[in-house]
């Protein structure tokens, strides 16, 4: 199967309308994305950014990261969010029902921060970085994204954001477009701390961490394999399995990486004088976990991983004085129609899926044959 | 950086060199008949007002090549469709070692994917391929004493699921009792391996336990993912580096030994929740394995009526899935996962659009060299020993 390329039909009129949005061009993605009750996947898979727009929302956006300190320095109220992995119906799921960030919404009230892994995975990874893009350039001062592992070449190449790019935007401007996010992920600051006494990172503590300083130590613009052990640390380790499990294990993920039992996360915050580690990286049933006898815990904002996991979504409120509230997302039933999702109809609707069942297939979402064909299938 | 007007370092050229804005279709001159203006706009100048935008990255990540990727479809469309290979049987005197680690970068990677080690490996899953090509899985098939034992190996395992039921518990994904699992493999696998083993290749079971003992996922982090299940292969081809199964055999190998394989895991997957380990989500075939998708289109290469789109047809899947392994895992997927299908598996609906079993089988050959033995995440954890040499 050979892939399509991306010949646009020239627009005389773009380039003028271009040249009017640079100073608006996130507000035209805040218009078009941040839509919590109204979004849905779009019928046409091809992006409605093109690779000119990216650069320059990426560009804006790096102008900005690059200015803030490695370790954020935050205040409650602030809302914390954990791994969407481009399910971005979540994203505006836990915007419909606990807040979203805009002045009509709560962005005058709390701050928001983002704990990483925004890509890969989910069908929707572009929405869900050019989004969160486009709100920390609208609100800078309140929107904090921070790097998870996911936001690095090398994975991200594997794992579906680069597909995705390609599938959506054509081969030339996907591939300009992936590597151009990937610049700016190595911008993106490691760490936050809230009120000093709340410390975030998207992976956790590892071996090498004792002290904040070393964090904020480390410079950007900053690759994965410039050899920090640090930043591996920070992005990849995870707690032990249980809280009985103490000192430092070998972690299955890959080599060099470590598990950090809770006797290492109570010693981390009483030299550095923190009362909690927030992280992600790891799918927890709830959305969220405690560890450590609750003085870490882990968030995870994505629903149903994978489609089977059926866990919960989470973010949590930090309110003023620190209080920490959780609040979650369900997975969402599957829609009614498909007869093939209603094994378990009680009897009553029996009779309604028969006739479902007879009735032609529902055309399938959001996937009609795209321009450029998925580029998995050159293969076949 | 400049938007995409020129290749960059993709050693391919893609089909149209066009910069992206200028169509062919238009005359080369021309006026716009409403406002006088050219009917051609030029390519953007060069974003001069970012002057300080950085060059493409010109590091090389620790893991995989991130600009020159593979990854360019005309080179995946040309790249030739694995083969075949028989597997040289070891003679004596044997130098079994307990296998270790060996790919750390995507330099290890390419030095693998240049050894006699890969191509004979990825032979030999050719092999398996072609062994059970059009037929049904209750075909009869020789069963050697061997595969017998290994097949009771494997129902044995099973058993033990009944026996270490899924622990109560509240919050975790994954569930611990699996690791009690585990560990009833590790105090008892061994032996269960010698029992089949001959005499003469009884001091194998030093390099190729440990093969066997990550066929079945993780269990710290609770998960499993194609990458232990190319090590189920691997623990295959070692018996075949051996002579302990012969090509005579590969049939059997794949109609109970596999099915059995994919039975287990299956089931450990649903009692203790596993987690996919690196599951790419909706840009992979599946978040668990491959080798079944393999296997099962070549079972269905030249059947009289079942094409790639019969997936769609719930009464097809409900009556042949037990006879055909692309169909059980089909049916597998749509039984765990909520929503559409379409929307859950892009892929393999995608899949289901190819016109015959024989293209869809190359390709999943050929997305199988590419997706999992290319990966460093994958691979960074296969093990080489004496009957897989690691080539220095």
């Amino acid at each position: 199967m050979v892939p399509m390329n991306n010949s646009d039909v020239p627009q005389p009129t773009k380039k003028f309308t271009r040249q009017k949005s640079p100073q608006g061009l996130h507000k035209k993605v805040i218009a078009a994305l941040l839509r919590p009750r109204n979004w849905k996947p779009p019928g046409n898979r091809k992006f409605f950014l093109d690779s000119y727009e990216v650069g320059e929302l990426c560009y804006t956006a790096e102008q900005i990261f690059m200015h803030e300190q490695t370790v954020l320095q935050l205040k409650a109220p602030i809302k914390v969010f954990g791994d969407l992995h481009g399910q971005f119906g979540d994203l505006m799921r836990l915007f419909d029902e606990y807040g979203f960030p805009s002045t009509a919404g709560d962005i005058t009230y709390i701050d928001y921060l983002f704990l990483g892994d925004y890509v890969d995975r989910g069908q929707h990874s572009l929405e869900t970085i050019t989004l969160l893009l486009a709100l920390k350039i609208e609100y800078p001062e309140n929107v904090h994204l921070i790097r998870g592992n996911h936001e690095a070449a090398d994975i991200n190449a594997l794992f579906g954001f680069r597909l995705e790019c390609i599938e959506r935007m054509g081969e030339n401007d996907g591939i300009w477009a992936w590597t151009r996010f990937n610049q700016l992920f190595n911008y993106l600051p490691l760490a936050a701390l809230i009120e000093n006494k709340i410390i975030c990172m998207h992976g956790g503590i590892g071996r090498s961490i004792s002290t904040v300083e070393q964090i904020e130590k480390i410079e950007r613009p900053i690759t994965m394999d410039a050899g920090s052990l640090v930043l591996m640390d920070l992005l990849w380790s995870d707690p032990t399995e249980n809280d009985s499990i103490e000192g430092l294990r070998p972690n299955a993920r890959g080599p060099g990486l470590v598990t950090f039992g809770p006797d290492r996360v109570t010693e981390f915050c009483k030299r550095n004088k923190l009362q909690l580690i927030i992280r992600a990286h790891e799918c927890v049933m709830d959305g969220f976990e405690r560890f450590a006898q609750g003085q870490l815990i882990t968030l995870f904002s994505a629903t149903n991983y994978c489609g089977t996991a059926n866990n919960a979504g989470a973010i949590l409120v930090v309110g003023r004085g620190l209080v920490i509230v959780p609040k979650l997302i369900h997975p969402l039933p599957p829609p009614i129609l498909s007869p093939e999702n209603s094994p378990e109809h009680s009897g009553d609707d029996a009779w309604m899926q028969e006739l479902n069942i007879q009735r032609p297939p529902t055309p399938t979402r959001g996937r009609p044959q795209p321009d450029f064909d998925r580029s998995s299938l050159a293969y076949i | 950086m400049e938007p995409p007007k020129e290749q960059q370092n993709t050693p391919e050229k893609s089909i149209s060199d066009a910069p992206a804005t200028i169509s062919s279709a238009f005359p080369p001159s021309g006026c716009c008949t409403n406002c006088g203006g050219p009917t051609i706009s030029e390519a953007p100048p060069p974003l001069a007002s970012f002057p300080e935008m950085s060059p493409p990255p010109n590091y090389r990540p620790i893991r995989a090549p991130a600009i020159n990727l593979p990854h360019n479809s005309q080179a995946i469309i040309l790249s030739p469709v694995p083969h075949a290979e028989q597997v040289p049987v070891v003679s004596p005197p044997y130098h079994f070692q307990s296998p270790v680690k060996r790919i750390h970068s995507p330099d290890d990677i390419r030095r693998f994917h240049e050894s006699a080690s890969c191509k004979n490996f990825l032979g030999f899953v050719v092999s398996l391929s072609e062994s059970i090509r059009g037929f049904k899985i209750s075909d009869p098939c020789h069963i050697s004493p061997t595969v017998a034992a290994i097949v009771s190996i494997l129902e044995t395992l099973l058993q033990w699921i009944d026996e270490i039921p899924p622990a109560q518990q509240s919050a975790r994904y994954g569930n611990v009792s699996v690791r009690s699992w585990h560990e009833r493999l590790r105090e008892r696998g061994e032996s269960l391996i010698l029992e089949f083993l001959p005499e003469e290749f009884k001091e194998s079971v030093i390099e190729i336990v440990p093969y066997f003992f990550d066929s079945f996922g993780n269990s710290s982090r609770i998960d499993y993912g194609t990458g232990h299940e190319t090590n189920f292969a691997a623990w295959l081809y070692c018996l075949a580096r051996m002579g302990i199964v012969k090509e005579e055999d590969y049939h059997g190998l794949v109609a109970r030994v596999f099915v059995k394989y994919l039975e287990l895991m299956r089931k450990l997957q649903m009692v203790y929740c596993l987690e996919p380990a690196g599951s790419h989500g909706v840009w992979g075939l599946d978040d668990y394995h491959f080798l079944p998708f393999i296997f099962g289109s070549s079972q269905l290469i030249d059947h009289k009526y079942m094409k790639p789109k019969s997936i769609h047809n719930d009464d097809i899947l409900e009556n042949f899935s037990s006879e055909y392994m692309y169909l059980s895992c089909i049916a597998f997927v749509k039984k765990v996962k909520k929503g559409l299908f379409a929307e859950h598996s892009p892929l393999l609906d995608d899949i289901s659009g190819v016109p015959n079993w024989k293209k869809v089988n190359s390709g999943l050959l050929k997305m199988y060299r590419v997706e999992v033995l290319e990966k460093v995440p994958i691979m960074q954890h296969f093990l080489f020993g004496w009957l897989i040499k690691w080539e220095e």
